[in-house]
Parts: structure tokens; sequence; C-alpha cells
């Protein structure tokens, strides 16, 4: 019997063959992967191979919703993407909040795998189970709101959707999807945009309004009672200055990059970009995704364009530090009208930041020129510079073309040593926190299953001042040392794990949803009974599933690194010289995750006691 | 006495009290006297040299208060501060 929460429904859509058809959710699935990410690592591991090209009509895209999604739990209307990423050739997985992951449930499915590749662009379109790939011949070649925006017009205003811009279109390898329009969210990393573009798939429009059935609607309303006056108070730095309220702190810390991760701190310019200037300043509202009152979402006017002086979303932390310090940017409209232009064109502002700071230091080390750049100056804190480039990459044109590609092929593309300030994790730019500052982002980002990446372990708020009560671990007290800071990552990429597959907002930790409210959350949604020790060894499966798919493509502990800068050149500040140990804190890791210390590869025994023994390589 | 909130995640480090009585006619006063009482949160939110460091956002009577205005933050026995940690991701 279908567990409440589920629909117990899939929804597989072939675009090369035009098929559309409906398979049931397997109740063992549900259980041993919970759904978002558990379910869609499952699906692309079971349905691909290794040679399966991301951009070809082979590769899946799975957007997956939990049990928790669109339930009347906090935090819980999101959904996850899960492919083979074009940036990296490995795993990818990207989350998004906004409104579309309950919006796309209430259509009465669980999940929606897209195959295929169609032969002219199209969209697909989902009225509750009624389910229609449609032209998108107007849609093609329009920027990411104004598609949802015609998506809306066509459809009504109830109507959600998930579209790439012309980035996606134009194959960058950096595009995201955008959900929602002005007010929207981004599955942003690892170029799934390009997946999407690849397929011809221009959105993915929802509109469901089927009830989801909880086990016991008593439970859920009394922990969603409980949590209230929490989740009301105690994220007020969010609600006040959003994702972007610690850039001054992260300076301080030597946490925020700063000319390409080489220069100390940027104290001035922190001071500038932090949230809390921007709410003195350009702040005109607050917004939140479903289900959430937090509102860490930041309303701004549109700087330039066709949208000037609409009003949009302003710049989340990881922009601000990519696209603002990591250029020394220290102007708040530049920084938000380079974060504008990323939305528009669908592409990733980590990854942009990342790609054009590595470019700036090409130049300043006289690697490219003029005559490379179409006579773009990329100097240092040249902002009308980085909006052009932004625009180059986006179309795919000039020097854009070998940013496009990412950093890593843009490294090799110009040799000569590039590859020394090229900053990558299996090949995905990191987010803007320094594994210098923080020993457990050091081994999180070494870790990650679709490379560097700050959320797969989300342990950079709990290494320096935060703690969650029920977590079982004791406070982590010094960030530099390597002490205990293996087990936090584990016990952290694992429930992490259940978070994206829940689907549930990693911000609602700090509103009280931690391990014990999400399990009671799931227990009154489900009707299951699971206990800490039977949660936890789920998301643990999860995250060792995940590894077994990369183990499949090759990646082994020789790819559990971190880029030559971020582990052997000093940076001063508030890193004060430090250094990752990151083996020692590597043979710690493999140990308590019962991998090969050699290889990286999940033990026989591992497996077994997960019960993965049937994805053994 | 003003009365000061710590925000949930920091309450580990403040003998697990949400609210403390403390006594201080401006914010700074207010936190530095909280903050002698816990010296694992002080070392967490004041910088080396004394300064109140950007780890932490502050409201006073519900209006955010800069770390720089802190000093001059004049506060009544009536006055309500909360304290949150800041955060970064996204």
């Amino acid at each position: 019997m279908q567990a409440e929460g589920y629909f117990g429904k899939i929804l597989r859509v072939d675009l090369s063959k035009g098929n559309i058809r409906t398979e049931a959710l397997e109740q063992a699935a549900a259980e041993r992967f919970i759904g978002g990410s558990g379910l869609g690592t499952k699906i692309l591991l079971e349905e691909t191979t290794s040679a399966t090209d991301p951009l070809g009509p082979d590769n899946l895209l799975i957007f997956a919703t939990g049990p928790l999604t669109g339930t009347s739990l906090f935090n819980s209307d999101r959904f996850d993407l899960v492919s083979k990423s074009p940036l990296t050739s490995i795993y990818a997985e990207s989350s998004a909040g906004g409104y579309w992951g309950g919006k796309f449930k209430r259509c009465g499915f669980d999940a929606l795998v897209i195959t295929g590749r169609a032969a002219r662009p199209v969209y697909l379109y989902m009225d509750n189970e009624r389910a229609e790939v449609r032209d998108a011949g107007e849609l093609w070649g329009k920027e990411t709101f104004e598609a949802i925006d015609l998506l809306r017009q066509w459809h009504g205003e109830g109507v959600k959707a998930a579209s790439i811009g012309t980035a996606g279109e134009n194959g960058v390898l950096l595009a995201n999807i955008i959900t929602d329009g002005y007010h929207g969210r981004a599955l942003g990393r690892c170029g799934l945009g390009a997946v999407m573009g690849a397929k011809l798939l221009k959105a993915v429009a929802v509109n469901g309004s089927r009830e989801i059935q909880v086990a016991d609607p008593v439970r859920l309303r009394a922990l969603v009672k409980k949590l209230g006056p929490i989740m009301r108070e105690n994220p007020g730095a969010l609600r006040e200055g959003g994702t972007s309220v610690g850039v001054q702190y992260c300076d301080e810390i030597g946490n925020l990059p700063v000319k390409n991760w080489v220069q100390a701190s940027f104290p001035e310019g922190a001071r500038k970009l932090t949230g809390m200037t921007l709410a003195e300043t350009l702040l005109k509202g607050r917004y939140h995704c479903g289900k959430c009152v937090i509102n860490c979402g930041r309303v701004v006017e549109a700087a330039d364009g066709p949208y000037r002086g609409r009003l949009t979303a302003g710049s989340e932390y990881e922009t601000v530090g990519l696209l603002g310090t990591n250029l020394l940017i220290d102007d708040l409209p530049t920084v938000l009208a380079a974060n504008q232009l990323c939305n528009r064109y669908g592409l990733d502002s980590i990854s942009v930041g990342g790609v054009i700071g590595f470019a700036m230091e090409a130049w300043e080390k006289g690697l490219i020129g003029p005559k490379d750049t179409g006579g773009i100056q990329l100097t240092w804190g040249n902002g009308p510079a980085v909006l052009s480039m932004i625009e180059r990459i986006a179309q795919n044109r000039g020097f854009g073309t070998i940013l496009a590609r990412g950093v890593k092929r843009a490294s090799a593309h110009l040799g000569c040593g590039a590859e020394d300030f090229a900053l990558e994790v299996k090949g995905l730019e990191p987010p803007a926190h320094d594994p210098r500052a923080k020993m457990t982002v050091a081994l999180g980002f070494a870790t990650s299953n679709r490379g560097a990446c700050h959320l797969a372990g989300f342990t950079h708020d709990f290494e320096d001042g935060a703690f969650i009560a029920d977590l079982g671990l004791p406070v982590m007290k010094d960030r530099f040392t390597t002490e205990g800071k293996a087990e936090n990552v584990v016990v952290m990429q694992n429930l992490m794990s259940l978070f994206d597959s829940l689907v549930c907002c990693k911000f609602g930790i700090f509103g009280g949803l931690t391990v014990d409210p999400l399990i009671e959350g799931l227990n009154a949604v489900t009707g299951w009974d699971l206990d800490r020790t039977a949660f936890f060894k789920t998301g643990e499966r999860i995250f060792n599933l995940k590894r077994l798919y990369n183990n499949r493509l090759g990646v082994t502990a020789g790819q559990d690194t971190l880029p030559k800068r971020m582990l052997l050149e000093p940076r001063g500040g508030g890193t004060r010289d430090h250094l990752p140990q990151l083996s020692v804190m590597l043979q710690d890791y493999y140990r308590l995750r019962g991998w090969n210390q050699t290889t990286g590869i999940p033990e026989p025994e591992k497996l077994a006691h997960l019960g993965l023994q049937e994805y053994r390589l | 006495m003003p009365r000061l909130t710590v925000s949930e995640t920091f309450r580990y480090a403040a003998g697990g009290a949400k609210e403390h009585h403390v006594p201080g006619d401006t914010a700074a006063g207010v936190l530095r006297s909280f903050l002698s009482r816990y010296p694992e949160l002080q070392a967490r939110l004041l910088l080396s040299d004394g300064r109140f460091g950007a780890h932490f956002l502050v409201q006073v009577n519900g209006r955010v208060v800069k770390t720089d205005s802190l000093e001059t933050e004049a506060v009544s026995e009536s006055s309500e501060i909360k304290i949150y940690p800041v955060l970064a991701g996204g």
C-alpha cells in the first residue's frame, strides 16, 4: 500500500517519441530513497550508463518531489532536479524553492522523468493529470522572465513554470533553470539548463490542484503549531538582511572570496555589499517560497534592459561573493545588475562569477588581452566589463565561448599554467566559502557528489557559532582543527541528503526544523514509524547511492581533493594563513563512511549494511 | 532591566536560556555585560581587540542596530534586545 504523502505515480515523457505515460512509484523505492534527489538518483543510476552523453537524448531530467513537498510543514514546497551534468560529466542535482514543486506535485505525481530530444522546441504543460508536449516556437529565444510571463498569459496566473533562458538554448554549460519568474528561484548548479536546451525543452509549466493526503493530520498540525513561533522568530537575520546578511562576517573570518580567492579580505567592499546595506538602500520588499515565513528573498528594481524599473529578485550571498568581491567589485547596483542578467539569460551566478574571476586573473597575468576578449578590458573591479562578458557567455559568442564551458575547460584551453588558478572541484566552480577558513567546508567540498558544494554538507554555519541541538554531536568549537570534523561532515551530509529527498529548505534548521521535527513530520505525513537510526541510515543510503553513481563514472579517491590554491596557498586575513589538512580528514572520513581508503569506493560490507548490494560496481 | 533574547542556535552557549535580564544603558553595554557571563559566546561574538564582530545581528525593540552603532544605541528598562547569528548561503 502506498504511504500517504505520495501520489504513487511518476510521469514519463519521451520527447523523441512524443510518448507520455504514467507508471507506479514502487513503495519500496519510496521507503529506501524517500523522494527528491534520493529517488532521482535511483532512477538515474538504473536507467543511464557511464556512456550516457549529458547533452544527448539518453540523458534524463528527473524532477522529483518528496513526501513533505506541498504539505503544511514549513519550508516544504521544494523539489530537486537530478541528471548527469554537462559541465562536470558526473552526478548533478539542483534544488529549488519557490512554488513550482508544490504545484507540480498537486498535479498528482511524485516525479517527472524526461528523456529523448524533441524535433523542434517544445514545452511541457501539465494541468493536474493531463500532460501535453506543446510547441514552444514562440518561447524559443526568449529570456526566462519573458517565457514564464507568456506561459502565465496562455495558461493562467496560477500556472508555475520552470524555464531556461537563451543560455540554455545556446548550449552554455553554466546554464541554469529559473522557476516562477521575477521573484523566482533557480535550479542553479551543474549546467542543467543546457540539458534542457539540448532536449529542445524550453519550459515545464504546471498547474496542479489535487489534495495531498496526510496520514495523521492532527499530529502534523500539532508539529506546525509548535514550530510556528520558533520559525517566525529565530531566522531574524535572514529576514532582515537576506542570505547576504553575513557578507561582512564572512570577510572577517576569511570565508568570502576576494580577487579569485587570493586577497585576504575586502572590508570596504563587504560593507558596501552586505545584505544590511541592501536593506538600507535599494531594497523594495521581501519575498518567500511556498510554506515559508522566513522571507529571505529580496525584491529590488531591475537596473537595466527591457525590465528596467520592474521589481525582481535581489542578489543572494553566493552571488554577492562571486560576482562582487571575487571580482573586486564593491558597487551594489552593479552586482544587482549582473545578478539580473544571469537570471534573465538563465545562468548560474556562482559559476559565472568563478569563471570571470579566473579570466580577470588570466588578464592580469598577461595570458589573455583585448584581442582575445573582443576589446573587453577584464581588469579587476571593472563592472561594465563583467556585464558585457555575461552577455557574451549567455550568447556563447566571442571569448564567451571559452568561458561558457566552465573554468576547468577554459584553463585547459588557455594552458600556460592557467590550471593553477582555475578553481574547481570535480569540474564545478566553488560557491563563496573558502575551505581555508573552515575545515568542514574543505572536506565537504572535496567529497560532495556534485563537486564544490556548500549545500551537500551545509556545515559552514555550524562550525563557528550556530549549533543544532538534536544532531547528536558536540559543538564545533575550533574552525581550524581537524578533530571531529570528518564525523560532522558525514552526519551532516547524511542529514542534507534527507533534506534534499523530503524535500525541505535547509534554512528551516534556523527556524527549528531540525532532526527530531523532521522525523516527526515525515512520520505524521507518511504514517511510517521511523526512529533516528532508521532516518539517518536512509540519509546515508542516499548519499552512498550518489557516490556509487560517480564511482561508476570513474570518480575515485583521487578526485576527492581541492583546487591547488585552496590546498597550498596561504591567504592570510581571517584564515590566519591556515591550510586544510585534507588528507588527514579524508582518512577519517573514508573510515567513518566505510569506503576503501585507497579507492574511495564503498566497501561491500557498507553496501550490505545499507541494502545497496545490487548497485555494487 | 533590559530583556535580551538569544536565538535558538546560539542558546547552547548561553546557559540554554532564551531570555536574560541584563543591566546596561546602551545596547553595547547590555551585550558586554551579558557576554561576560558566557565566555564561549563572547569568544565568538567579540573580535580579538574587543570590538563587536559581524557574526551576529542585533535588534532593539524590533529595529536592526548596526554593529558600529551599538555603543550609542540607548536602551531603557523596558527595552527588548534580540541577537541572531548571521548566516551565509543561498
